[in-house]
């Protein structure tokens, strides 16, 4: 699934190890992620986008998959 | 030793875990060869997991200083378990047995610490991060799946002649295939 969660993040200038540690998971998991190897789950979708005050929608693009 | 100046603290401590593992492996090798005559039996399989579970053990219980706190929680966990069944076996075997039913209970004394052990496997699935998880789960469903059709297909290559299967290599069978299967599955995520 495509996402910009590396856009956002270095926006905010987070290491991944920041945001991984802010979510509660592994660094590698947050570059599963951005590398869209890995799609996250509805919960941690919802904390990212809580995070990044966003929509799940404007971080995650469902039809890019 | 000269190679380990170089290098930061945690990486030296990593490096002297893993000499220290290869040392157990190496002397209970050679150690369990006299023993049971391994290499004369031809019983490969035994002389290559047994020390290799405990020089794991060791090179874990040594690591332990510098693990995240989660798996640092779980590894001690496994290393209890571990050793309570080592000591279990231990002391079946040097007890004098009971008539039956009896003995059949006291055998059974090591399988006590083996249940701690799959719940602790079960517990630090479930809480590990959801990456994880997912590698792990489909690393125990390959290593399942791959064990029982390698235990069954024995059976046709034991009726051409090879040797009898014996009930714990399964279990040597089961770690290796969860260690193929965690790889290929990290791999996919990596």
């Amino acid at each position: 699934m495509k996402n910009r969660l590396r856009e956002l993040r270095t926006a905010k200038e987070w290491s991944q190890s920041d945001l991984a540690d802010k979510l509660n998971v592994s660094r590698q998991t947050i570059n599963a992620i951005e590398t869209e190897k890995y799609d996250p789950s509805l919960p941690l979708a919802f904390k990212l986008a809580k995070l990044f005050r966003l929509q799940i929608e404007e971080i995650f693009d469902a039809g890019g998959s | 030793m000269l190679y380990t100046i170089g290098m930061d603290a945690k990486t030296r401590w990593y490096c002297w875990s893993a000499v220290a593992g290869v040392a157990t492996y190496v002397l209970l090798a050679l150690e369990l060869n006299r023993e049971l005559h391994c290499w004369a039996k031809k019983d490969f399989l035994t002389m290559f997991f047994f020390p290799l579970g405990i020089a794991v053990l060791v090179s874990t219980a040594i690591n332990l200083k510098y693990m995240p706190p989660l798996v640092k929680k779980y590894s001690k966990r496994m290393i209890l378990g571990m050793v309570a069944y080592m000591l279990g076996l231990d002391l079946v075997n040097h007890l004098s047995m009971p008539p039956a039913p009896y003995k059949y209970l006291l055998a059974l004394v090591p399988v006590l610490p083996l249940i701690y052990v799959c719940f602790t496997v079960i517990r630090y699935i479930a809480d590990a991060d959801e990456m994880w998880r997912k590698i792990y789960m489909e690393a125990w469903a390959f290593s399942g799946i791959a064990t029982g059709f390698t235990c069954f297909s024995y059976l046709f290559v034991r009726d051409l002649g090879a040797p009898e299967f014996r009930a714990e290599w399964a279990f040597y069978i089961m770690w290796a295939y969860f260690l193929i299967g965690k790889f290929f599955s990290w791999r996919r995520y990596r």
